[in-house]
């Protein structure tokens, strides 16, 4: 009689441990996924700190070569072949060769004394080639990349003083100017040369001439130019003044050299405005068609920059208020006919999470107009607040969302008002809020007329708010209207 | 082994609160004051409540503890033998809650700012002009705060950058100074490190609002004057792992009986300025300590003739009992503390155990 009820149980038991086992699978899996999306943030940073990293060791003064894509890896095997070629045959291809290895093979080697001799091995063998045949650009090229390691490692060569080595790279400049003055390769090799003897404006003007030729380059070599110039002139040389090719450079300076990016910010807006100019002249003269004209305007309209700089903005909006005038979009092409007359005001922004008591609660934790952090704005009880500094009349507050995200309706919101950031009352005042949409973007443009307060609160007051109306502070709240000259 | 799978599995499930709850609970330290200012100001040192509040906001290239200068967001200071050349280097993590790093152009500006206020300041007309305060005594009583040294010494500051890249290592600003000053690093980069441009476009230096551009551990929440200030711990302070807590509350209590019974009862944690009843009271108490107030090591230096408390007794003038003490405060028992509290008035290492 028992026999059956232990085996009842045990039936029993092992169900159970059998769903146990499954729920815990299930659990483990649900971590491990979760483990994996926090990572991914923690991927993208370290990312973002090997790209740091690397800017940093170029402003420590470390040369940048051209890529030598993945043949770093082969050294070994690439200097042993070439040393054996070299054996049987002496042509100036296989001494460029086993130079190209000996210089691979010293970048490699920490030791001082073992990299000295790697290299002067290195500037052997290319003299050797360049007898054979002293007009291959090439063979220029490798020469000046050795001399100019040579010269920033301050080493010497067993018959060669440092001082003739110098002398020996002035040479090698004036001689590859001649011989490849439009080659990538010659003018990235020009341009540290001339960084390394201290003719910083000639090495500007290299990769000026480098930047022209429109040549893909890798990313350490777009690093090393992002982070030349060292004022706005040396920046004015360098920076493209034609679209696309302005756009990485706004991108770069914006996020890595912020300082600057607003100390130059005159440089950057010349540049953006010659781009649009630029941009009309190729559609005149039917360089490019309609259609893509609006692509690339809409593509500018997309930077930060383009709505922070009020220039640039004025121009913008008035090239797209024709556009949109001539498709028949008339409710945007009225918004930026007046938005271009009009500044936008440098606000203070702040951000509530949760506002339950509107009237009362404050705006704290103030940022500029500009910042970069990202907000969600419909969230239930959530408020964008700002403060309207003296001397100037907002007549526009825009909402921007980030692209493809859902619409907010116009109903969902209210404005408050506060003249002290302590009292908020709902502002009664005309204002008229529209929910519109342009190119997968959602809008909340708000029009008031002459407000008497400083301090402003947008609420979202909606139960169905999923956070999606998330953007970074800079477009998500822009206002715009008149300064009162004083 | 499926028994031990089915422990494991009820060990993962009795500690799944603990995996999804947050990694630390908000946590809050509570201070009674005698009365809570709607105004800050960053000159006002001689001001014990308006210095104990910019010590958790404002933070400074160093700090002081007595002669010794003891680095804050910069790493590295150095002079010239003839101490007319300062180099510092500034923490790169240093960044203000607009994430601007406080580099060598913040730094300039944060002494211009200072620069220019002292000059506002030391013109006659500019100390009348209340125009913008909600309580023109109060503002009166923090530009008296004001030492007159201060001021002077900040209009002879000429500040040329020579650097303007920064290393690995951090930004490194050069200051150039007219006449030699060994005192240099005591009475200029103990200033509060501000954002400049968001401090002007407020107009009222901090006013009634919550502008409070400082780079420092906390920010200004919630300022209701002669109620309440919030500080809340910004998340991007560069010394990790610090601000231990969350929020801190400088609340205003009516008599100094209310203060010591919140004391007791825990809702609140520190009475930075206790009466002389209250010290008397508290003596060998169970759970209330009694300390050396940090403001006696803040007067130190610079050197502080004396505090200047807008208001000497809690809330009856003339009773000795009432009497505010400055070299002495009330703290609970389960207040965690650390040598920065002790030296600067510093709760960024602060915690009661109790919120946890």
């Amino acid at each position: 009689m028992k026999r059956p009820r232990i085996s009842f149980h045990k039936n029993q038991y092992e169900l159970m441990n059998r769903l146990l086992s499954i729920l815990l699978v299930l659990l483990v899996g649900a971590a491990a996924a979760v483990i994996l999306i926090c990572s991914f943030d923690s991927l993208r940073l370290g990312s973002a700190l090997v790209k740091l990293q690397q800017t940093y060791s170029i402003l420590s003064g470390e040369i940048v070569l051209p890529d030598l894509k993945g043949k770093e890896q082969r050294t070994e095997e690439f200097l042993e072949r070439a040393t054996a070629v070299n054996k049987d045959n002496s042509s100036a291809q296989a001494k460029y060769r086993l130079s190209q290895a000996q210089f691979l093979s010293s970048r490699g080697t920490v030791d001082h004394i073992q990299k000295s001799l790697q290299l002067c091995s290195a500037l052997k063998s290319i003299e050797d080639a360049q007898k054979f045949s002293p007009a291959n650009s090439n063979y220029q090229i490798l020469a000046i990349n050795i001399l100019t390691t040579i010269s920033h490692e301050k080493f010497s060569c067993p018959d060669k003083t440092s001082d003739l080595l110098i002398t020996q790279l002035h040479q090698a400049i004036a001689h590859a100017e001649k011989l490849a003055p439009a080659s990538p390769a010659a003018l990235l090799a020009l341009s540290q040369a001339n960084l390394e003897l201290g003719n910083k404006l000639q090495a500007l003007q290299s990769l000026r001439r480098l930047q022209l030729l429109g040549s893909t380059l890798s990313e350490q070599e777009q690093l090393y130019i992002f982070n030349l110039p060292d004022n706005s002139e040396e920046l004015a040389l360098l920076l493209p003044t034609t679209y696309p090719a302005f756009l990485p450079w706004i991108q770069y300076f914006s996020q890595v050299r912020s300082t600057d990016f607003s100390r130059w910010n005159d440089t950057f807006a010349r540049a953006l405005l010659q781009a649009l100019l630029d941009l009309e002249q190729r559609l005149d003269k039917n360089k490019i068609g309609e259609e893509d004209y609006i692509r690339f305007i809409l593509d500018i309209a997309n930077l930060d920059y383009a709505l922070e700089n009020n220039e640039a903005r004025k121009k913008l909006d008035t090239i797209m208020a024709n556009i949109f005038g001539r498709n028949n979009n008339l409710t945007w092409s009225n918004i930026l006919n007046q938005r271009k007359d009009m500044v936008r005001i440098p606000i203070l922004k702040a951000g509530m999470e949760l506002d339950k008591a509107p009237e009362a609660s404050m705006l704290s934790s103030w940022l500029d107009d500009t910042s970069k952090e990202s907000i969600a704005f419909n969230k239930n009880n959530s408020a964008l607040g700002f403060y309207l500094p003296e001397n100037y009349l907002p007549q526009l507050i825009i909402l921007e969302a980030a692209e493809r995200q859902k619409n907010i309706s116009a109903e969902s919101i209210a404005l408050y008002a506060s003249s002290d950031n302590q009292a908020y009352y709902p502002y009664k005042q005309d204002a008229q809020i529209q929910s519109l949409s342009l190119a997968d973007r959602h809008y909340i443009v708000i029009s008031i007329k002459q407000p008497t307060f400083r301090y402003f609160k947008i609420l979202y007051s909606n139960s169905m708010g999923d956070g999606s109306f998330r953007q970074r502070l800079t477009r998500l709240v822009q206002v715009y209207g008149t300064q009162i000259k004083q | 082994m499926k028994l031990n799978l089915s422990k494991i599995f009820f060990t993962l499930l009795c500690s799944l609160p603990l995996l999804v709850s947050p990694a630390r609970s908000e946590n809050i330290i509570r201070l009674a004051l005698p009365y809570v200012p709607g105004e800050l100001h960053p000159l006002a040192i001689e001001e014990p409540v308006n210095r104990i509040i910019l010590a958790n906001i404002a933070s400074s290239l160093v700090r002081t503890d007595k002669d010794k200068i003891i680095l804050d967001a910069a790493t590295r200071l150095e002079s010239t033998a003839a101490q007319d050349e300062w180099n510092i280097t500034i923490n790169p993590q240093a960044k203000f809650r607009s994430k601007s790093p406080a580099d060598e152009y913040f730094v300039q500006d944060s002494y211009n700012f200072y620069s220019n206020l002292a000059r506002e300041l030391s013109a006659d007309s500019a100390k009348q002009n209340n125009s913008h305060s909600d309580n023109p005594a109060y503002q009166t009583h923090l530009i008296n705060s004001i030492p007159p040294y201060l001021l002077e010494k900040l209009l002879s500051i000429k500040t040329d950058i020579v650097i303007s890249r920064s290393s690995q290592q951090g930004a490194l600003y050069r200051v150039q100074l007219t006449e030699p000053s060994a005192n240099f690093s005591k009475w200029v980069l103990t200033l509060p490190l501000i954002n400049a441009k968001q401090a002007v476009a407020f107009a009222q230096l901090l006013g009634s609002g919550t502008n409070t551009p400082f780079l420092g551990p906390y920010s200004l929440s919630e300022n209701r004057p002669e109620q309440l200030i919030v500080l809340r711990a910004n998340d991007y302070y560069y010394r990790p792992t610090y601000p231990r807590t969350a929020v801190i509350e400088f609340r205003s209590y009516a008599s100094a009986t209310d203060a010591l019974s919140a004391l007791r009862t825990g809702a609140i944690d520190i009475i930075p300025f206790p009466t002389a009843e209250m010290i008397a009271d508290t003596q060998n108490d169970t759970i209330i300590s009694q300390m050396e107030n940090p403001l006696i090591n803040l007067k130190q230096s610079p050197k502080i003739s004396n505090w200047k408390l807008y208001r000497n007794f809690w809330s009856q003038p003339n009773n000795e009992q009432d009497q505010l003490i400055t070299e002495t405060l009330l703290k609970r028992k389960t207040l965690q503390s650390d040598d920065n509290f002790r030296l600067f008035f510093d709760l960024t290492g602060c915690k009661s155990i109790l919120s946890y």
